[in-house]
C-alpha cells in the first residue's frame, strides 16, 4: 500500500468540503467533455482542410477525460494536495472551455466555404513565404480580431475578414507567433528567429537595467523607477515577441503590412503612443515597421507611409506621452528591426524586396496601391481581386 | 494546451512549466513515481547556469527567481536532486513557492 494512505487516513476527512464540491463538479466535467467528442463531426461531413482540428480537438477532449479521472483519485483527496487540486483542476476546465468554444464551435459550423478558402489561402501563403511549420487551421469565427490558439494550433479570424483583403496581411503576423513556440526551437528553420528574439531580448534587459540604475543614482522619483519596472516586465513577456511577429510580417509581405497596421490604427480607439500590458505602442510598432521597410529598400512605399502615417498621428495623438521615447527607445526599435532581418534571412524564409512580390502576397501589396490611387474603384477592384484568388487558390 | 491569454511564447511557457511544477508536486506528496516529469523539470532549472542559452531558459530565469525572491543558485540546486531523485522536505516547499509564482503569472496574463 503506498505510504500515503497510511499516514493521511486521518487527514483525509479535513478536506471534506472541497471533495464535495469536486464530487459534485468533476462528473459536470466529464459529461460535458464526453458530450463534446460525440458532437464532432466525421471526417466525410467536413472538408479535408479540417480533419486535422478534428483530431486534435478529439486527442484534447480524451486528454481531458484523462485528466478528469486522475483528479477523482484518492491520493488527490489529500489536505496537502487541495492547492495542486484545485489548480489541475482550472488548468483542465479552462482547456475544456477552449475545445469547446473554438475548436468545437468552428467544427459544428456549417457554413464552411469561407473558413474552406482562408484554410486554401493560408496554405498558398505559407508556400509563397517559404514557412518553415505546418499551417494552422483557420476559422472565421474569432471575437476578438485574429488570434491564435496553439492547443488547438487554430487561427481565429473574424467572421467577414476573408471576404475583404485590407486585414488580411495580420495573418502573416499570427503565422509568426509559432515561430517562438519552445516545441520548435531545434528546428534549425526557427532557430535562427528564436536567437534574434533572445538577442533583442538581452539588450532590451541590459538597456532598462541601466536606465532604472540611472533612475536610482539621480534619486528619481518612485513613480518614474517603477514605470520602468513594468516596461522592463512588458518588454520581456509580450512586447519584443509581439514586434518580432510584426518584423516578420512585414519582411515576407513586404509594405501592405504596414499599411494594414495604419488601417487598424485608425479603426481603434486606442492612443498611438500608448501600450498594453500584451502589446506595445502602435506608434513604436510603425516605428520598427519603416525601419524594416528601410532596411528591405522599399523607398518610395515608405514615403508614402511615412507621410499617411505623419497625418494620422496628427489626427489622433499630435504629441507622444512624456514617457514615450523612454518607454520605446528608437535605438532599441532599431536594433529589433535589425536582429529580426538577420532571422528571417537565416530562417530561409522568403523576403519582400521591390519587384520581388509574387502570388497572393503580390495582390495584397497591389491592393493598398488601388486602395490610395483611386478609393472609389477599391471596392469593385477588391471584389474580382477575391474572385480571382479564389479561382486559383 | 494554450493559456487562451496572450500570445506570447512567454506566457505560453509560463503555462507549460506551471502545469509541469504541479505534477512534480504531487507525484513528490503522493510518492508515486514520475521519474520523467521530475528529470525535465530538473533539467530546466539547472539549465540556469547559463540563462543565455535559449529562449526558453531566459524566460524561466525571467519569472522565476526574481518573482519568488528565490537565488537563481538554489534553484539549480534544486534541478539537480529533482534529476539526482534526492529531493526532500525543503524541495517541496520550495517547488511550492514556484508554483504560486506561476499561479499569479496565469492570473496576470488572464486580466491582460
Amino acid at each position: 500500500m503506498p505510504k500515503f494512505y497510511k499516514t493521511n487516513k486521518l487527514r483525509r476527512t479535513e478536506a471534506r468540503g472541497v471533495d464535495d464540491y469536486f464530487e459534485g463538479a468533476l462528473p459536470q466535467l466529464e459529461e460535458r467533455a464526453r458530450g463534446l467528442l460525440g458532437s464532432l463531426p466525421r471526417a466525410g461531413e467536413v472538408p479535408r482542410e479540417f480533419h486535422r482540428l478534428i483530431e486534435r480537438c478529439r486527442d484534447l477532449l480524451n486528454e481531458t477525460l484523462n485528466d478528469t479521472q486522475e483528479l477523482k483519485k484518492l491520493e488527490f483527496r489529500l489536505p496537502e494536495l487541495r492547492r495542486e487540486r484545485l489548480r489541475e483542476y482550472r488548468r483542465v476546465s479552462k482547456q475544456l472551455s477552449q475545445i469547446e468554444n473554438m475548436g468545437v464551435a468552428a467544427l459544428v459550423r456549417r457554413e464552411h466555404d469561407e473558413d474552406l478558402w482562408l484554410n486554401r489561402l493560408t496554405f498558398q501563403i505559407i508556400q509563397e513565404i517559404n514557412y518553415p511549420l505546418l499551417p494552422p487551421v483557420v476559422s472565421g469565427l474569432s471575437s476578438s480580431y485574429f488570434q491564435y490558439n496553439f492547443g488547438l494550433d487554430l487561427l481565429s479570424v473574424p467572421l467577414r475578414e476573408g471576404s475583404q483583403l485590407l486585414h488580411l496581411a495580420d495573418l502573416y503576423h499570427e503565422l509568426a507567433h509559432p515561430l517562438f513556440r519552445h516545441e520548435n526551437h531545434r528546428d534549425e528553420r526557427v532557430a535562427p528567429l528564436q536567437a534574434g528574439l533572445l538577442t533583442a531580448l538581452l539588450e532590451v534587459e541590459a538597456h532598462f537595467k541601466e536606465h532604472a540604475n540611472s533612475l536610482e543614482r539621480r534619486r528619481a522619483t518612485l513613480r518614474q523607477q517603477f514605470n520602468v519596472q513594468v516596461w522592463r516586465k512588458n518588454w520581456g513577456r509580450s512586447w519584443a515577441e509581439e514586434l518580432f511577429c510584426d518584423l516578420y510580417a512585414v519582411y515576407v509581405l513586404g509594405p501592405a503590412y504596414a499599411w494594414s497596421h495604419l488601417h487598424l490604427c485608425a479603426k481603434t480607439e486606442r492612443l498611438p503612443y500608448q501600450g498594453g500590458p500584451t502589446h506595445p505602442a502602435d506608434a513604436a510598432r510603425m516605428d520598427v515597421l519603416l525601419y524594416a521597410l528601410e532596411l528591405t529598400s522599399f523607398d518610395a512605399e515608405l514615403m508614402r507611409l511615412r507621410g499617411k502615417w505623419k497625418e494620422f498621428l496628427e489626427l489622433s495623438q499630435p504629441q507622444p506621452d512624456a514617457n514615450y521615447r523612454h518607454c520605446y527607445p528608437q535605438q532599441l526599435l532599431q536594433a529589433l528591426a535589425q536582429h529580426a532581418y538577420q532571422g528571417v534571412l537565416a530562417s530561409q524564409s522568403s523576403v519582400a524586396t521591390p519587384g520581388s512580390l509574387v502570388g497572393f502576397g503580390r495582390t495584397l501589396n497591389q491592393a493598398w496601391t488601388i486602395f490610395w490611387q483611386d478609393p472609389e474603384r477599391y471596392e469593385n477592384w477588391e471584389k474580382d481581386a477575391i474572385a480571382n484568388i479564389k479561382r486559383t487558390v | 494546451m494554450s493559456t487562451g491569454g496572450p500570445s506570447s511564447g512567454f506566457y505560453q511557457y509560463a503555462y507549460f512549466l506551471a502545469a509541469l511544477v504541479d505534477n512534480v508536486l504531487v507525484s513528490l506528496k503522493t510518492g508515486t513515481e514520475a521519474a520523467t516529469k521530475h528529470g525535465e523539470l530538473g533539467r530546466l532549472l539547472e539549465a540556469l547556469d547559463n540563462p543565455h542559452k535559449d529562449l526558453q531558459t531566459y524566460f524561466v530565469s525571467t519569472l522565476l527567481p526574481s518573482a519568488a525572491d528565490i537565488d537563481a543558485a538554489e534553484l539549480q540546486r534544486l534541478g539537480h536532486a529533482l534529476v539526482a531523485q534526492t529531493t526532500d522536505a525543503a524541495a517541496i516547499s520550495l517547488l511550492e513557492r514556484l508554483a504560486e509564482v506561476l499561479q499569479n503569472e496565469q492570473a496576470e496574463a488572464y486580466r491582460s
